[in-house]
């Protein structure tokens, strides 16, 4: 059984800079299920913090949207600003990149992790205090009767993320928006923390959406992957078709630019590939595929009409011309110069 | 596990800042000394009525301007034959009333505009800061010699006008050091989790930004009470017959070619007073300052 917890429609976000209006999401929708660890991919500056900012309702001044983004039906998009203010930390919250400067330094952890429940639930502050440190517990933090008494600066970056994901789940949140939660982590840490986060969305069926650009990560945890480009999806299916049968020719440059060893033939060196360029900048909703002046398989047709989203499988879809009879090999050896 | 066991030991190794902050200060003699002659003067006011030899206002017309050191009068007495050394040790609650009210009055309209200020910018903060950069254009002492003119003399008057005076101080630094919280990740992080503005001001923000603040407090605190004894000197402030310094002083030019040791011994804990508070804020500044965030 499954739930649409999370939809996203046609979400626009414009941002206005001083060069002038600059189109950060165009057009980005996707559902994310009820328990579901659902993975937002692409490189910077392809707009998938702004679409995480978009739904949390926390959008730098000058930024407008369209579009509709539902929360288990109730539509967000229309709600005030207090509403959405009860909303956020109760219904949806979200954690970030920088454990090390995420907490604040003049509180102990267990007084902000205590914080949130006295905020949201009324929870006195010696019921929250209790609570709190159950949370430090079951996010993973040895000797949590001691530790909840200790400020920031006392704790590793992997302790603190710990704390920001106890103080993210205080309320039991429909969903959790994790924005590149390890980036900043050791690799050791890394694999602990998505433990974590593994073990939350299976024991309290919370709906996940990471954002990250580590395919990796994507690999050891996602259910399903949006692959975003230039404020487009490009691509959209489960792991494991993403990483067996790559529709987009994106997707395919996102694979070849992860370091896979064991693909190492006897005696030769797996070639680690980049994509050549930059992600573009978008002004206005372009005409042409927005991959097109990377895409080594681009045609004319590609640089004059915009690719329609198409299923290439059951659950399986992508935005280009190609998808479907889209062969790895051609794209490896063929299409690179 | 292991690697989670070394890390809890390693963090336990470090000590809270905030307490190494205090002993360093303690560590040097400029701030003990000011920090002493604090303590001493808030413990002379508070223990006044113990401490003083006569009440305030109890003249004694057989010895008025005695010399110091005279029989009963440690300090001598004023042209009514009041006892110095009693209006000293009163005075010391008139001058520690205006200088700490004011100074709270000024800290509080400060620190509140200026967070304000410097959360919102925009409109808002080209508004206020104007407005402050007006009322800064005023030399502080003229602006509250003008405020307590208008309002008439008392002391609450004066409180009122010398906090109105050193409010832009505060709503300064308050607004630079806003700009610079309202960055940080966990104010970001706290808007996350549904915190509302009045939390993400008070409990957020204010706490990271007290240790500029509280040296601009320290350094205040003094201003204030010059400023007290200048009011009070000018008529403008705590009226006679009540004891204050800047009054006894105002009374004591007269009789300077007669006795010239009346006016020593009010201006001598006017500065003294001034002295330990200023030596107290420079040993915080420094302790405090450079940029204590690691």
């Amino acid at each position: 059984m499954t739930m649409t917890v999370l939809g996203v429609d046609d979400l626009g976000v414009t941002i206005s800079t001083d060069q002038g209006p600059v189109l950060a999401v165009a057009g980005m929708s996707f559902r994310a299920e009820q328990g579901e660890m659902l993975a937002l991919v692409g490189e910077s500056g392809c707009g998938k913090s702004m679409t995480a900012l978009a739904i949390m309702g926390l959008l730098p001044g000058g930024a407008t949207t369209r579009g509709s983004i539902t929360l288990k039906g109730r539509e967000l998009t229309a709600l005030s600003p207090r509403q959405m203010r009860d909303v956020r930390g109760r219904e949806i919250t979200m954690i970030f990149q920088e454990p090390m400067t995420s907490l604040n330094p003049a509180f102990t952890v267990g007084y902000q992790v205590a914080e949130m429940l006295r905020r949201h639930e009324g929870a006195d502050r010696r019921e929250a205090l209790r609570r709190a440190t159950e949370l430090l517990e079951r996010v993973g933090i040895p000797a949590p009767a001691t530790r909840v008494r200790e400020y920031p600066h006392q704790m590793s970056g992997g302790m603190r993320q710990r704390v920001m994901i106890a103080m993210a789940i205080a309320c039991q949140p429909t969903v959790l928006i994790a924005d590149e939660p390890t980036t900043a982590l050791d690799v050791t840490i890394q694999a602990q923390i998505l433990d974590v986060l593994r073990d939350l969305r299976d024991e309290m069926g919370m709906t996940v959406v990471l954002i990250t650009h580590d395919l990796g990560l994507v690999a050891d945890i996602a259910d399903r992957v949006e692959v975003m480009y230039a404020g487009h999806r490009v691509e959209a299916t489960g792991t494991d078709a993403l990483f067996a049968r790559p529709q987009h020719p994106y997707t395919v440059g996102l694979l070849d630019a992860v370091p896979r060893p064991q693909l190492r033939v006897a005696g030769e060196r797996m070639v680690l590939r980049g994509i050549p360029g930059m992600v573009p900048t978008l002004r206005e909703a372009p005409s042409c595929c927005v991959f097109s002046p990377r895409c080594p398989l681009a045609d004319s047709r590609c640089r004059s009409e915009a690719p329609g989203w198409k299923e290439v499988a059951a659950g399986h879809h992508a935005a280009c011309f190609q998808a479907g009879h889209l062969k790895p090999t051609v794209l490896a050896d063929g299409g690179r110069r | 596990m292991t690697a989670i066991d070394a890390e809890t030991a390693s963090a336990r190794i470090r000590t809270p800042r905030r307490r190494t902050a205090v002993r360093r200060l303690l560590r040097r003699p400029p701030a003990l000394a000011g920090l002493v002659g604090v303590v001493v003067v808030v413990l002379v006011a508070l223990l006044a009525p113990l401490i003083s030899p006569y009440p305030p206002l109890q003249v004694h017309y057989s010895t008025t301007l005695a010399r110091p050191f005279s029989p009963g009068f440690l300090l001598g007495t004023d042209d009514l034959g009041r006892d110095i050394l009693s209006r000293v040790i009163w005075g010391s609650r008139t001058s520690l009333a205006v200088g700490l009210g004011s100074t709270a009055l000024g800290a509080g309209i400060g620190i509140c505009v200026g967070m304000v200020a410097g959360f919102y910018r925009g409109w808002v903060d080209t508004v206020l800061m104007r407005f402050n950069d007006l009322v800064l254009s005023f030399p502080f002492l003229i602006l509250a010699v003008g405020l307590a003119a208008i309002l008439g003399p008392s002391l609450v008057n004066a409180i009122l006008a010398l906090g109105i005076g050193m409010f832009p101080l505060f709503l300064r630094v308050s607004r630079g050091e806003m700009l610079a919280i309202r960055e940080e990740d966990y104010v970001a992080a706290a808007v996350v989790n549904g915190a509302p503005t009045r939390v993400i001001l008070f409990r957020h923000a204010l706490p990271n930004m007290l240790s500029p603040l509280l040296v601009q407090i320290t350094l205040a605190i003094p201003a204030a009470i010059i400023g007290a004894a200048a009011l009070s000197y000018l008529g403008l402030g705590v009226q006679p017959p009540a004891a204050d310094w800047g009054s006894m002083l105002s009374e004591a030019q007269s009789y300077v070619s007669q006795d010239p040791t009346f006016a020593v011994f009010p201006g001598l804990a006017i500065l003294l007073t001034t002295l330990s508070f200023n030596l107290v804020g420079d040993g915080l500044r420094d302790v405090l300052d450079p940029r204590r965030r690691r």
